[in-house]
C-alpha cells in the first residue's frame, strides 16, 4: 500500500511539473511578453512581470521581448543648413520595444527594428538641420547654440515614424559633427593664419607688459627716491633750523663769528688734494719775503 | 517452506530494499535541490533575487551584499550586479586613427582635408578643428535601475557611450579651440560629466558619472601643428620677456630701497655733523671772543696762520713780489707740475 502511495505521488509530481511547463510562464520586469492564440495577437493578452497562465501549445504561444535599452548609431550624413553650410552629422537614438503587439507585427526582431529606425533617423536629422542655421549647431556665444531643440525636433519626428513599429524612442542626440574633407582645408588656411596672428599678438603683449612692468618699477623707485629726498631736506632743515638758536650766540661779535666761519670754511677747503699759490705778503709766507739783513729763501 | 514461498520472499526483500534506496535517494535529491539554492555575492558586486519575474524585497532589503545566501531553486533568480567596480569607458570618435607614425612613436602625419571616416575630431565654437580622446569612469549607483534597464557593464557602456560624445560634442560647440587646448579644459570636462550624468539620469540608468577626462593629449591637426607650436614659441618668449622685466623691476626696486636708505643716512649725518659743527663753532666762538676783544687782528692772524699750518696741501707755490702768476687748470696735474716746475727752474735761471 505504502508502495502504491508513492508511486501515485512520484508520479503526480511528474505530471504537474509537466503541466506547469505547457501552461504556465513568467515574464520578467525587464521583459514584455505576449501570448498568440492561434498565431493572432491581442492586447489584452499583453504581460507584465509576473506568474502568467496560457493554453498549451499549440492553441497560444508565448513571444517575449527585451525591454532593456538599445542604441541605434546613425552614420555620418552630409547635410546642407539654412544658411547654405555643409556639415556632417551623426545622430543617435536610444529605443526599446514600446507596444509590443505592433512590434511584433511590423518589425518582430530588435534586428529589423534598427534597421527601421535608421532610415527614420536619417530623414529626421536632415529635414530638421536643413531648417537650422550653422551658428545654432556652432558658435562660441553658448546662448545661440540650439542643440537641444534640434535634438527634440529630431526625436519628435523620429517618434512618429516609431511609434507605428511599436517602437519607444527613448532620447536622440547628435554624437558627432564634422566639416566636409575640402571644407576642412580651408578651415586649416583659416588656422594657420589665426595662429600668425595669435603669435605676433602674444610676443607684443609680452613686450608691452614688460615695458609696463619696467616702467611701473621706475615710476616706484623715482617716488621712492623723492620722497627720501625730501625726507633728507626735512631732516637738514630741522637741523637748519635748531642752529638759528645757536646763531644768536655770534650776535655778540658778528665779525668775529663770521671770521670763524671763513677760518672753517678754509681749513675744509684746504684739505684733500690741494695746491697752494702765495706771494711772500701772505702770512706765514711773509717769512720768506726778503728783509733787511736775511737772504730771501728760495721756493718752488 | 516452498520453493514458490522462498521466491517470493527473495522479491519482497529485494523491492523492499529498492524502495529504501529510492527513499534516500529522494532525500538526498531533495537535500541537493534545496542546497542548489546557495549563492555567495563576490566582494566587487551585489544581487538581486527575482521570483517569478519579480525582484523581491523592499528598496532597501533587496540588494544583497557580498556573502553567502538563498533563494529557491526554480523560482528565484539570482541576479549579480558588479556595483562597487569603477569602470573606465574610453571613446576615441575625436581621435586621430592610428597610422604607421604614430604606431612607431612619432606624431601623425597628414596632408590635406580631414578624411571624417577616417579621422575623428571636435569642432569647436570658432570653427576650429581639435583631436581628443575622452575616457568616462563611471559606477553603478542603483543595482536595481541598472539591472531593470541594462544586461550588463558592456551593454550601460553602449548607452553611456554616444551620451559621451553627445556631451562632448555640444559643449565643444561653445568653446573656443584656446579654452579647450588650455585655459577652459577643467570647465569643459565638467560640462561633458554634467550633461552625461543628466543624460544617464533620463535614462534612469542607476550610473553615476565620477569624472570625465582627457586620455591623452588634446591636439590640433598636424596639418596646422607648425602654426601651433609658432603660438606656443611665442608663448614663451612672452613669458621669458614679462620674467625678465619682473627680475629687472625687483633689481630697481632693490636699488631704490637702498637708495632711499643711503639718503636718508646720508642726510641724518649731515644734521648730526650741522649740530656738532654749530655746537663746536659756538664753543670755539666763546672761547676765543674775550681774547678776540682785547687783540683782534693777532687772534684773527694766530687763527689763519694756524689753519695754513695744519694744511697739508700736495703742493705749494709761493711768489715773489712782481712776479705774475698764470694759473692753468689740467686734468693733468703731472704736466701742470712739469710746467711749473720747468718755469721755477727758468725764473731762477
Amino acid at each position: 500500500m505504502a508502495r502504491n502511495k508513492l508511486s501515485i505521488a512520484v508520479a503526480a509530481l511528474v505530471i504537474v511539473v509537466l503541466v506547469l511547463q505547457l501552461v504556465a510562464f513568467r515574464v520578467r520586469e525587464n521583459e514584455r511578453a505576449v501570448v498568440k492564440t492561434f498565431g493572432k495577437a491581442s492586447p489584452e493578452r499583453v504581460k507584465e512581470a509576473g506568474l502568467h497562465w496560457k493554453w498549451p501549445w499549440p492553441v497560444e504561444e508565448v513571444v517575449r521581448y527585451d525591454a532593456r535599452l538599445r542604441v541605434l548609431e546613425g552614420p555620418l550624413e552630409e547635410t546642407q543648413t539654412a544658411d547654405k553650410k555643409s556639415v556632417l552629422v551623426g545622430c543617435f537614438a536610444t529605443w526599446r520595444p514600446g507596444d509590443p503587439i505592433r512590434f511584433l507585427e511590423r518589425v518582430d526582431t530588435p534586428e529589423a527594428a534598427e534597421r527601421a529606425l535608421e532610415q527614420s533617423l536619417r530623414a529626421a536629422q536632415s529635414s530638421t538641420l536643413s531648417r537650422a542655421t550653422f551658428d545654432a549647431l556652432i558658435t562660441t556665444d553658448r546662448a545661440r547654440l540650439r542643440w537641444d531643440d534640434l535634438e527634440k525636433e529630431i526625436k519628435a519626428r523620429l517618434e512618429k515614424s516609431a511609434q507605428e513599429l511599436g517602437i519607444e524612442v527613448v532620447q536622440v542626440g547628435i554624437r558627432r559633427l564634422a566639416l566636409p574633407k575640402d571644407t576642412t582645408e580651408t578651415v586649416f588656411q583659416r588656422m594657420t593664419a589665426e595662429r600668425d596672428v595669435k603669435a605676433k599678438e602674444t610676443l607684443a603683449q609680452g613686450q608691452a607688459e614688460a615695458d609696463r612692468i619696467r616702467a611701473e618699477a621706475e615710476a616706484a623707485r623715482d617716488k621712492a627716491l623723492d620722497a627720501a629726498r625730501a625726507e633728507a631736506r626735512k631732516v637738514v632743515a630741522e637741523a637748519e633750523r635748531d642752529s638759528r638758536e645757536a646763531y644768536q650766540a655770534f650776535e655778540a661779535a658778528p665779525d668775529f663769528a663770521i671770521f670763524l666761519r671763513k677760518l672753517e670754511a678754509l681749513r675744509r677747503g684746504l684739505s684733500g688734494r690741494t695746491t697752494l699759490v702765495f706771494d711772500t705778503g701772505s702770512p706765514p709766507f711773509d717769512l720768506l719775503a726778503p728783509r733787511a739783513g736775511v737772504a730771501p729763501v728760495s721756493s718752488r | 517452506m516452498s520453493q514458490e514461498d522462498a521466491a517470493k520472499q527473495a522479491l519482497e526483500a529485494t523491492v523492499s530494499l529498492s524502495l529504501r534506496v529510492l527513499k534516500v535517494a529522494m532525500v538526498v535529491l531533495a537535500g541537493l535541490f534545496l542546497s542548489s539554492g546557495l549563492f555567495t555575492v563576490e566582494p566587487h558586486e551585489v544581487a538581486l533575487v527575482r521570483r517569478l519575474g519579480r525582484v523581491q524585497g523592499t528598496a532597501d532589503t533587496r540588494v544583497l551584499k557580498p556573502g553567502a545566501h538563498w533563494a529557491w531553486p526554480v523560482l528565484d533568480e539570482v541576479v549579480r550586479v558588479p556595483a562597487l567596480r569603477v569602470e573606465r569607458l574610453v571613446t576615441d570618435l575625436f581621435a586621430l586613427a592610428p597610422s604607421k607614425e604614430t604606431l612607431a612613436g612619432k606624431p601623425a602625419e597628414r596632408k590635406g582635408g580631414i578624411d571624417p571616416a577616417r579621422d575623428g575630431y571636435l569642432l569647436s565654437g570658432d570653427a576650429n578643428v581639435v583631436h581628443a580622446t575622452l575616457a568616462m569612469r563611471w559606477q553603478i549607483d542603483d543595482p536595481y535601475a541598472f539591472a531593470l534597464r541594462a544586461r550588463g557593464r558592456e551593454d550601460a557602456e553602449a548607452v553611456a557611450k554616444p551620451l559621451l560624445e553627445r556631451a562632448a560634442s555640444r559643449n565643444a560647440a561653445g568653446f573656443t579651440i584656446d579654452d579647450l587646448l588650455a585655459a577652459k579644459r577643467d570647465v569643459f570636462l565638467e560640462k561633458v560629466r554634467t550633461d552625461v550624468q543628466d543624460g544617464l539620469n533620463a535614462l534612469a540608468l542607476g550610473v553615476r558619472v565620477l569624472g570625465v577626462e582627457f586620455a591623452g593629449d588634446v591636439q590640433p591637426p598636424p596639418q596646422v601643428r607648425e602654426a601651433f607650436a609658432s603660438v606656443a614659441k611665442a608663448i614663451q618668449d612672452r613669458d621669458r620677456l614679462v620674467n625678465e622685466a619682473r627680475s629687472q623691476a625687483a633689481a630697481i626696486s632693490g636699488g631704490a630701497s637702498s637708495e632711499a636708505a643711503r639718503i636718508g643716512e646720508q642726510a641724518i649725518s649731515e644734521a648730526r655733523r650741522l649740530r656738532g659743527d654749530l655746537d663746536a663753532d659756538v664753543a670755539v666762538f666763546h672761547a676765543l671772543l674775550p681774547e678776540w676783544r682785547r687783540n683782534p687782528s693777532g687772534v684773527e692772524s694766530r687763527l689763519l696762520t694756524d689753519v695754513l699750518a695744519q694744511a697739508r696741501p700736495e703742493e705749494v707755490f709761493v711768489l715773489r713780489p712782481g712776479e705774475n702768476v698764470r694759473v692753468r687748470l689740467e686734468r693733468d696735474v703731472k704736466a701742470v707740475r712739469e710746467e711749473l716746475l720747468r718755469r721755477a727752474k727758468g725764473g731762477e735761471k
